[in-house]
Parts: C-alpha cells; sequence; structure tokens
C-alpha cells in the first residue's frame, strides 16, 4: 500500500496533472457558486473534455471539479441566501445571518477552511478505512434506509424547535412533493395532471432555486420598502486571520467530519443530509445553541466540515463495490469506466496507479480550494453592495437560466415559480423552509425503501413492523429517532415554558 | 397575538389542504399510494394539533397591525411572479438575449431605481455573461423561441 501511495505521489508531481487538477477547483468553484449549476451537471458536462486525457489527469480533474463545486454552493448560500448546490442548503440556516450582520468574510473564510478539513479526513478515510466500511454498509436493507429517512424527519423537528408543528408539516409537504410523478416500483402516476414535465418528478435543483430565490427576492424588495435593508457593511476582513477560530473549534470539525464521512459511505443520502445532521448534533453539543439560525460561526463550520466529508465518503463504496453514493458519483462511476476502469479489487491491484493517484489528486484539489474559493469570494463579496434592484433582477435572471439550464424545458420555470409560491406562502407564515427541503431530498430515498420493504413482506404492515424492531441495525436507527424526537419535544416545551 | 391568529390561518390551511389532497391520494391505487396517504394524514393532523394548541393558548387578543406589512409583501411578491411569468413568455416568443436584457432593464425600473447608465450597463453585460457562461461554455442549449431563434 505504501508503494502505490508513493507511486500516487510520484504522479502528482507532474506539472501537466497538477494543471488538470487546478482547472477542475477553479470550474468546480464557479459551478457550484452558480445557482442552479449542480456539481453532477458540471462534472457530466466535463467529462467529454477528459476524454482525450490520460486517466490520472481525466479522473484527477473530474475530482477537483466535484470537490469544489460541493464547497463553492456554500459561497452564494451565505452571499445571496440561495444555495449553489443542495449540499449548500445547511449552510443557508447561519451562513447568510453572518452576511446580513456584515462577516460576509469571516463566513466563506470559516466554511472554506471547514470544508478543507472535512475533505481532507474523507480522503484519509477513504484511503485507509474504505474497504471494511463499505462492507458494513452493505447490510443496510430497505428497512435501514427507510429509516435513515425517518431520522431525517427527526432532524427536521429538532431544527424547528419552537415552532415543531410547522417544521412538521413543512416537512411533510416537502416529502409529498416528492412524491410527484412515477411510483418507483408500480410506475403509477400521481399528481401530475398529465404534464409530461411532471413525469418525473420535480428536479431537486429546480425546487431549491425556486424555494430559495423567489422568496428571497421578494424579502428583499419588502425590506427596500421598509427601509430595512440589510448591513451591507465594506467587509475587508484579512480571511486567514479567522484561522486560528478553526481551530479553536477542533471537536465541532471532527464529530463534523466523522458525520459526513459515515453518511457519505451510505449510498443515497448525500451531501445535505450529511450538513443538516451534522447541524443538529452541532447544535446539541454546543454551549450557545441559541445562537444556531443567526448566524453562528459553530453552525457554518459544521455543515460545510460535513457537506465536504461527505465526498470522500460517496468514493468509498463507488470505488470497492461500484455502488455510488449520489448523483455526482453515479456521473463519476461512467468517467472511471470511460477510462477503462472498474470499480472493486482490481482497481486497487492492477489499476493501483491510476486509483492512487486518483485519491491523492484529491487531496491537491482539497489543499487547492482554499486559495482559489478565497480569491473568487474576495471579489463576490463585492454582491452585497450592490443595490437591491440590480442584485434582484441579477438573482431573478439566474435563477430563470439555472432552472432552465437543468433539463433545456422552459417549463420547469413554471414548476420553479410553483414551489417558489409555496415558499413564500411558508415565508409569509413564519414556517421554516429548511424542513421542506430535506423532504424533498430524502422523499424519492424514503417511498423507494418503503415499497421496497412492504414488496419483501408481501405488504403485511405487521411483518414489516417486525422487520424494524428485529434487524439490529434498524433497531438502532430506531431507538436514535425516538430518542431525537422526545429531544425535540422536550426542548420545544421548554421553550415555550420560557416564552409565557 | 397576530402571531397566534397566523398559526390559525396557517393550521386551518393545512386541514383544508390535506383534505383536498385526501380526496385525490385515496382514489389512487393502494400499493401506488401508502406513501402519500401517510403524509396527507399526517399534515392533516398536524393541522389539528397546531389549530388545538392556539386554540387552547391562553393570549391577550391584539388587533391585527400589520396588514400594511401584508400588503406590502403580496405587491411585491405580484410583481416578481408576473415579471418572471412575463420574462419567460418573452423568452418563449421572443429570444433569449433580447428579452434578458429587457427584463434586467425593466424589472430594475419596476423595483424604483433610476440610474439608466448603471441599468443600461448592468442589462447588457449581465445578458453577455450569462450568454457566454451557460451557452459558450457549459454548452447548455438555447432557448427555442418563436421569432428572433
Amino acid at each position: 500500500m505504501i508503494d502505490n501511495i508513493l507511486l500516487g505521489f510520484a504522479t502528482l508531481m507532474d506539472v501537466g496533472m497538477l494543471s488538470a487538477i487546478a482547472a477542475g477547483v477553479i470550474g468546480g468553484v464557479l459551478i457550484g457558486m452558480l445557482p442552479g449549476l449542480s456539481s453532477t451537471m458540471g462534472v457530466a458536462l466535463l467529462i467529454p473534455i477528459t476524454f482525450s486525457m490520460p486517466p490520472q489527469m481525466g479522473l484527477g480533474m473530474l475530482g477537483g471539479i466535484y470537490l469544489a463545486s460541493t464547497y463553492s454552493g456554500s459561497i452564494s448560500a451565505i452571499l445571496l441566501n440561495i444555495p449553489g448546490t443542495s449540499a449548500a442548503v445547511a449552510t443557508l440556516l447561519d451562513g447568510h445571518p453572518m452576511s446580513q450582520k456584515g462577516q460576509s468574510t469571516r463566513a466563506i473564510a470559516l466554511a472554506t477552511f471547514g470544508s478543507c478539513i472535512g475533505g481532507m479526513i474523507s480522503v484519509i478515510a477513504l484511503l485507509f478505512i474504505a474497504p471494511p466500511l463499505a462492507e458494513f454498509s452493505l447490510r443496510f436493507g430497505s428497512p435501514e434506509f427507510f429509516l435513515l429517512a425517518l431520522c431525517g424527519i427527526t432532524v427536521i423537528a429538532s431544527l424547528s424547535a419552537g415552532a415543531m408543528e410547522k417544521g412538521l408539516i413543512a416537512g411533510a409537504l416537502g416529502l409529498l412533493l416528492s412524491t410527484i410523478g412515477n411510483h418507483p416500483l408500480t410506475g403509477f402516476m400521481r399528481f401530475t395532471a398529465d404534464i409530461p414535465s411532471l413525469y418525473d418528478g420535480i428536479p431537486l435543483v429546480v425546487a431549491l432555486i425556486g424555494l430559495y430565490s423567489i422568496p428571497e427576492v421578494i424579502d428583499m424588495i419588502v425590506r427596500d420598502k421598509a427601509g430595512q435593508v440589510p448591513m451591507r457593511q465594506r467587509d475587508n476582513a484579512n480571511p486567514f486571520s479567522f484561522l486560528p477560530e478553526i481551530f479553536r473549534q477542533k471537536v465541532n470539525i471532527l464529530r463534523s467530519s466523522l458525520i459526513g464521512v459515515i453518511v457519505g459511505i451510505i449510498p443515497g443520502v448525500g451531501c445535505s443530509v450529511g450538513g443538516f445532521i451534522s447541524y443538529d448534533a452541532a447544535k446539541r453539543a454546543s454551549k450557545t445553541p441559541e445562537k444556531f439560525g443567526k448566524g453562528s460561526a459553530e453552525g457554518v463550520i459544521a455543515c460545510e466540515t460535513a457537506n465536504n466529508a461527505v465526498t470522500g465518503g460517496t468514493l468509498i463504496p463507488l470505488m470497492t463495490l461500484g455502488i455510488p453514493g449520489n448523483p455526482v458519483t453515479a456521473v463519476l462511476l461512467g468517467g472511471l469506466m470511460i477510462h477503462g476502469l472498474t470499480p472493486g479489487a482490481e482497481l486497487f491491484t492492477l489499476n493501483a496507479d491510476i486509483s492512487y493517484s486518483f485519491i491523492l489528486s484529491l487531496f491537491v484539489a482539497n489543499l487547492l480550494f482554499v486559495p482559489i474559493g478565497l480569491f473568487v469570494a474576495k471579489y463576490c463579496v463585492k454582491v452585497t453592495l450592490i443595490p437591491m434592484p440590480v442584485l434582484a433582477a441579477t438573482i431573478v435572471a439566474l435563477a430563470v437560466i439555472g432552472t432552465f439550464s437543468i433539463r433545456g424545458a422552459l417549463e420547469d420555470v413554471a414548476i420553479m415559480l410553483f414551489i417558489g409560491a409555496i415558499g413564500f406562502i411558508l415565508q409569509l407564515f413564519g414556517v421554516p423552509r429548511a424542513p421542506m427541503v430535506l423532504g424533498l431530498v430524502l422523499g424519492t430515498l424514503a417511498e423507494g425503501e418503503l415499497a421496497r420493504s412492504l414488496a419483501i413482506v408481501h405488504g403485511d404492515w405487521s411483518a414489516f413492523g417486525m422487520q424494524l424492531v428485529t434487524r439490529p441495525i434498524s433497531l438502532v436507527i430506531l431507538i436514535f429517532c425516538i430518542f431525537a424526537l422526545i429531544q425535540g419535544v422536550m426542548q420545544h416545551r421548554k421553550k415555550s415554558k420560557l416564552l409565557e | 397575538m397576530l402571531r397566534f391568529s397566523k398559526d390559525k390561518v396557517f393550521a386551518t390551511a393545512c386541514i383544508g389542504i390535506a383534505a383536498v389532497l385526501a380526496v385525490i391520494v385515496f382514489s389512487y391505487p393502494l400499493e401506488s399510494s401508502y406513501f402519500p396517504r401517510i403524509l396527507v394524514v399526517f399534515i392533516g393532523a398536524m393541522g389539528l394539533l397546531l389549530l388545538a394548541r392556539n386554540c387552547l393558548q391562553k393570549t391577550a387578543a391584539k388587533a391585527a397591525e400589520n396588514f400594511n406589512q401584508y400588503k406590502v409583501q403580496l405587491s411585491s411578491a405580484a410583481l416578481v411572479f408576473t415579471s418572471i411569468a412575463a420574462y419567460t413568455l418573452g423568452i418563449y416568443l421572443v429570444n433569449y438575449e433580447i428579452t434578458t436584457a429587457l427584463f434586467l432593464f425593466f424589472f430594475m425600473l419596476a423595483l424604483g431605481y433610476r440610474k439608466f447608465t448603471v441599468m443600461v450597463v448592468t442589462s447588457l453585460s449581465l445578458t453577455l455573461a450569462l450568454y457566454l457562461i451557460f451557452f459558450e461554455i457549459l454548452a447548455v442549449a438555447r432557448p427555442d423561441s418563436l421569432f428572433f431563434t
């Protein structure tokens, strides 16, 4: 193994290889920053460019795009309250409030350093503990995956403490929206009203753009009319001056990295869920949980560290078992195959030079996105100084073209507007939007696994219930869910008493 | 307080929406609608719980004083939704580049911005930037328009 690692290092010494990784990182930062452009889309669009490159170089470039785009979604989340990618949804909760307080540079710097450290730790996990962990995730069956989705619901409940019913309703609405389209097993169409664009359901990125850009623009206009212009202080702080703050958060970073890696290993869960779970864990462990949601640096560090730690985690089952953990790694799997590589033991023996140079290129990509991301962000901070009408018009134009670019359909703009209207109504009634997003993210997984679990027991609900309590892993998840829900209820009661 | 009356309206709306969706979802075959059925019932139940909790809450009745704020919110929302709908229709009928430049200019104007030089420069430069990023660099297919394709 040491020989292979050294061989991988030798490959990295090539200028061409480093240039390819740097190009991937720059492309990834730009793709991740632009709302509507997902990491998946960026990797998919750039795979053809890597055809002509040697496998190491091509994969290094794709890895750079994947890591950098996952990170840079946080930049637009912090500055504009629009997540550049779904991975940055949890970052909105505290990133944008920090920006509104005139701490954009601090928020971006903490997000960047957290992402870098989380990414590095996940690459170490990928390098050393890939095979045993990947084997463990294979023990997860449909009931466990369904319960994992339920676990997300309990996270929703605790995230929206103080308005638990509203949070749960928003989560259920998100789950319900995710059921639009065909049933995962029977193919029966639900809620489509015979509109072809809805047959495959609502694209997640389109929903995210609608849910975050439209209410945000409306809110900007309202605040401007009311004279409540958010603080747009000139923020010329040196981002590296916040580096010591990161080291003071070492427990938070280690915990978030661990959560990110574990979530990444479990296929289908994804970066955004990793961010939310880590945010929730940080809030529970924090000495100042009341600051969460109002611009807490701990919150930003927790979700950004975790969502980048997910990236290395998702590559573990991909490279060892050929199981993609999320849509981006599914596209990356295509990239591996295009270069004649098959995941599995062969990848670490016959093609060890390529696989180890790929893993080590991820180290380099993690290091590179720090200066590149901070350089790009330095100019992006100026976004907060732009007059409101210019900013609002820019966000709307970006939202429309970003939505169109997902599937090349103008009908998706109508879907975006519909989701935007729901987001506006939720905002009007003081209902949190984040649980709805989590519902949308987890919905397909939850419904698919519920349907599969029921199919296994021939639709017998009592047998399904027995499965949940007799399988050791599902029982552990179930106990965790119940514990989190009870804790959420108790927190809510405590807050209500305080308010009274 | 106004907050509680807002919660009551929201809870009632949720119960209503759950009832309407229940009619739809319970008409689907059972094996294809387990999940939405559970969700619809759950939304209705949560709505009832929220309504009951707010009705039982002892609060001093206060006149809803923020009607003006709602009016501003609703008029702003109407402006945004109408503008995006008109912009999309413009792309479909005329052409992406022309419509985008015009939309940016008139949307800024509608929001009360009056620095015409900045408006023209922003409209043209942003249209060019979006064109280059999406259609040239990322090779996204341009939207088909009826007239100036």
